[in-house]
């Protein structure tokens, strides 16, 4: 059948393992130019981490793993609203727990802990649409994770975990006008509220910056229109492996983590882009033929939790780069399989595990 | 099917429609990279250089101007500005460095809102050494170089030289400035102006390579700045300083010239402001454009004078050349002739009887010249004084040049829509009525008068070929030197004699109102009332060197006004010539 192929988990190895490496020319030139080299040696550790992990994970009974979900979800919670109030404040938020050496980053963790609560919860209602128990589940778990994560504050995980969440219930059958109402009620009500109560004073300012970058070139435009000029000097074919003046001479901020993209943009030019874009859309395509070939044995778990991990990698990675190439507000997440940090490289790794672990299933079903 | 309610179809469907997204995403993001990338690149490209490279300007000196000799006449001497932003003016205050008063400090902080301010305009070597050593220290303050012009023999130059000054927003459309910059000092008049391509040289760029907190992180010269070349003029400085002095505050102009090229060996024009006019601020400029002396016209070039009895050469000239008068030619005076049916009287009302064309110009008889001009159309005068350069711009490498004027019958219908009279024949015949020359213009005709015939372009630089006058014939000339030899040894230029050298000139004495308006004697009139006085020469008489124009507005008479000037610059002249050869002699013997 098309779309299902059965080197699916090796294509998936290939386009993640594909797109790490990419990201290793730029990331090592922003972390030169933020003055921490030695931070490169880490990075790879941690993506052979996350490949292990991935591995591990591909080779579990992932109906198992789902069935541990709400403890798991529990957990994070807890985690989330703990890091709220005692996280480690960093730039004005509270996202970072310290464990030991470890940092941790519950928004992270919440990515996944949802993904797979909802997909057990969805599937195991088993009616399409959901039924009223289900969808009072969904809210009410949907709405404890984005509010504790929101309010950390880091709107913008919260905002992927919405997506996330929403997309998922979409492809349970959300097209009732019941469920519809549901989600433009919330909206309309949060809208107003999150301006004024959910948004800090520096994150209205980049809201309102977006939509005007050059009027205000050192406020919070500056983020927007830095990136800007880093992605459009690049040209055609880049400037070169550490030749990237926006990078080098540090006007492009957070060039590791979330703007490593504009780092690519900067030094490889759209050559550099194109091939990033394909390995994603490879990557994004895989991912949906894993979970459409799920479905159709009647995998309903394991369709939702890769259409899960799809949503969750995807809305992230294309609003990561929509943000450098200057099409949307500023919000500090990484670009999954690239940005440096190693909360995101582990969940993305896992995440990649459980898609594999389906395709398994399914190809042993 | 562990769930028969949920259709496994709907949930595979609704999970491959989300390729759709995926694709149109990608492919829309895609499109907007080309966009940055590739359509706008270029511009991108030089923001991001604008970002981290900081371009300063490395003035480069302007070249010397120096006179015949080598004497400099311009120079450049190294001149600091202290500038400093809001941050420096504070680090300044705190080292107690800020210069004035309690309001002008708080003035200065008040304008450094809207950028850098000009501290100090006049910072001292030391001071400005201090700054620099410091820099690192002091943030937001900044020493600018920039070389000021200086002009060592002062006002004996001014007119001459011009001035250097910030390019105008009108000069920056003109093909001449097309290399410079706003901001850019330029020459604006003078040798400044001509010679600017020449003198101004190429200003270097010294480029600072920053991060985005403006730390430096290098830098490096991008472009030396490269001197302006040297130019070296035909004036002699002495010559320049004895006619400043000899004119001694009267309003006047002279033009020196070498003969046979046309080297020009000293031009001044007086009132002459202080060169160095420009620095002392507009207010001073506004003062210099409203005085009613019009201390900033060049009158050398720009004057134009009615050339009195000085014209009385070319009048000669054209009688000669018209074969009405010969060496032969002899007239009577008794002070006064008709012409044209009016009475024109002599200078010396008791007639000086009989006299030849030599005897007339050495002792500039008037009724002469009305008998020549009785038998000479306007026309014709006005076609012999063109082939002697009158009624045109000389040429000289100076701007702004008058061409003066000489009326012709065509001239007066234009002009006036009246014919022309006889009677003014005999005006224009001994240089009054409507006659107007340049005292450069006067110095080339005495250069041609006195080298046989060629017609000299005056040149600062280099000279070019003179131009020969085919029209009158050098024995003709040699007519005409012969009584303005006279007129120094016994005529009326005596004053311009040298016991040396034998000058030759001749004098002038030009009405500037008609002879009906003025009443008594020239010397108890009102000052603007007053004659122009006019000496015309060379020397020596023998082989001529150097031509010398010399006007003294409303000075009196010709011979005790114009004619003292004169022989100083040409003591000036011979006196420079006499230390080159005893030099030589010196040399020759080591």
């Amino acid at each position: 059948m098309r779309g299902w192929r059965p080197g699916a988990d090796l294509g998936l190895l290939l386009a993640a393992g594909l797109l790490c490496l990419a990201s290793l020319p730029a990331l090592y030139s922003a972390l030169v130019s933020v003055g921490a080299p030695g931070q490169f040696g880490g990075h790879l550790l941690r993506i052979g981490l996350g490949l292990v992990l991935g591995f591990l994970v591909s080779r579990m009974k992932y109906r198992r793993l789902a069935r541990l979900s709400p403890a798991f979800f529990v957990l994070i919670l807890g985690l989330s609203a703990y890091a709220t109030m005692a996280g480690g404040l960093r730039a004005g938020t509270r996202r970072w727990l310290e464990l030991g050496s470890v940092t941790v980053q519950p928004g992270e963790l919440a990515k996944l802990a949802l993904v797979l609560l909802l997909a057990q919860l969805i599937a195991r209602s088993a009616r399409e649409p959901l039924g009223r128990r289900a969808a009072a589940a969904w809210t009410a778990a949907t709405a404890a994770l984005v509010l504790a994560v929101a309010t950390q504050p880091d709107l913008g995980s919260a905002a992927i975990l919405a997506a996330t969440a929403v997309g998922m219930a979409a492809l349970a059958g959300l097209a009732e006008r019941r469920h519809l109402q549901v989600v433009a009620v919330a909206g309309i009500v949060l809208l107003p509220v999150g301006w004024f109560w959910g948004l800090r004073p520096y994150q209205r300012d980049r809201l309102l910056a977006f939509l005007d970058p050059e009027g205000d070139p050192l406020g919070a435009g500056y983020q927007t229109l830095q990136a800007s000029i880093a992605v459009g000097s690049g040209g055609f074919v880049g400037s070169g492996w550490l030749e990237g003046p926006q990078t080098g001479f540090q006007f492009l901020p957070a060039p590791h983590t979330d703007f490593i993209f504009a780092v690519l943009a900067e030094e490889f030019g759209f050559v550099g882009v194109v091939a990033v874009l394909a390995l994603f859309l490879w990557l994004g395509t895989i991912l949906l033929s894993i979970a459409a070939a799920a479905a159709s044995t009647g995998d309903r778990l394991g369709a939702l939790l890769v259409g899960g991990v799809f949503l969750m990698l995807f809305t992230q990675a294309l609003y990561n780069i929509a943000m450098v190439a200057g099409l949307a507000p500023v919000k500090g997440f990484p670009l999954p399989l690239m940005s440096y940090g190693g909360n995101s490289l582990l969940i993305t790794g896992v995440a990649l595990g459980l898609a594999a672990a389906v395709h398994r299933g399914a190809s042993r079903a | 099917m562990r769930n028969p309610s949920a259709a496994p179809g709907r949930l595979r469907r609704r999970l491959l429609f989300l390729r759709g997204p995926l694709w149109l995403l990608t492919i829309f993001l895609a499109f907007r990279f080309w966009n940055l990338q590739v359509v706008r690149g270029e511009e991108y490209a030089r923001l991001a250089r604008e970002n981290h490279l900081q371009t300063e300007r490395l003035r480069a000196p302007r070249g010397l101007v120096l006179d015949r000799d080598g004497v400099t006449l311009a120079e450049s001497e190294p001149s600091f500005t202290l500038r400093a932003n809001r941050e420096g003016l504070q680090r300044l205050a705190d080292l107690g460095r800020l210069p004035g008063d309690e309001a002008a400090r708080e003035r200065l902080l008040a304008r450094s809102a809207r950028g850098a301010v000009e501290v100090e305009s006049r910072l001292g070597l030391e001071e400005a050494a201090w700054f620099e050593a410091r820099r690192r220290d002091l943030p937001g303050v900044l020493v600018d170089f920039v070389p000021a012009r200086r002009y060592p023999l002062g006002s004996a130059t001014a007119h001459l030289l011009g001035y250097v000054g910030e390019v105008t927003g009108a000069q920056l459309l003109m093909e001449e400035f097309v290399t410079a910059a706003a901001g850019d000092r330029v020459g604006q008049d003078g040798v400044e102006r001509v010679y600017d391509a020449v003198l101004s040289g190429a200003d270097g760029h010294f480029s600072t390579v920053v991060n985005s907190r403006q730390a430096v992180l290098g830098g490096s010269v991008a472009a030396d700045p490269v001197r302006g070349e040297t130019v070296q003029l035909t004036v002699i400085a002495g010559i320049q300083e004895a006619a400043l002095a000899a004119f001694d505050g009267r309003a006047g102009a002279f033009a020196a010239l070498s003969i046979p090229d046309g080297e020009v060996l000293g031009l001044g024009s007086y009132p002459a402001p202080d060169p160095h006019w420009y620095r002392r601020g507009p207010q001073h400029f506004r003062e210099l454009v409203a005085d009613p002396r019009a201390p900033l016209l060049n009158r050398a070039l720009q004057g134009r004078y009615p050339p009195g009895s000085t014209f009385k050469l070319v009048t000669a000239a054209a009688a000669l050349a018209e074969g009405i008068a010969d060496e032969t030619t002899r007239f009577i005076c008794r002070g006064s002739a008709r012409v044209g049916g009016r009475t024109f009287r002599c200078h010396l009302g008791r007639g000086h009887g009989e006299l030849s064309l030599r005897e007339a110009i050495a002792k500039s008889c008037n009724v002469f010249f009305y008998r020549l001009a009785a038998a000479l159309d306007v026309d014709v005068i006005a076609q012999r004084a063109g082939t002697l350069g009158l009624g045109e711009r000389t040429g000289v490498d100076l701007l702004n040049e008058a061409a003066g004027l000489l009326p012709t019958r065509e001239w007066k219908r234009r002009a006036y829509g009246e014919r022309w009279y006889a009677s003014e024949t005999a005006s224009v015949a001994v240089g009054q009525g409507a006659v107007q020359v340049t005292p450069i213009q006067m110095a080339r005709l005495a250069a041609a008068v006195a080298s046989g015939g060629l017609l000299p372009t005056p040149r600062l630089v280099e000279s070019v070929p003179p131009r020969a006058v085919e029209e009158v014939s050098p024995e003709h000339l040699a007519l005409i030197r012969e009584g303005m030899g006279e007129a120094v040894v016994a005529g009326t230029a005596r004053r311009a004699g040298l016991r040396e050298y034998a000058v030759a000139g001749k004098t002038g004495t030009a009405q500037v109102a008609s002879t009906e308006r003025v009443e008594g004697e020239d010397e108890e009139r009102a000052p603007e009332l007053r004659t122009h006085a006019w000496f015309v020469g060379f020397a020596p008489f023998e082989a001529p060197e150097i031509a010398v124009a010399v006007v003294v507005e409303h000075g009196g008479g010709g011979g005790a006004a114009a004619a003292p000037v004169a022989r100083e610059v040409f003591s000036a002249y011979f006196e420079r010539r006499e230390r080159m050869e005893g030099d030589a002699r010196l040399a020759s013997r080591r």
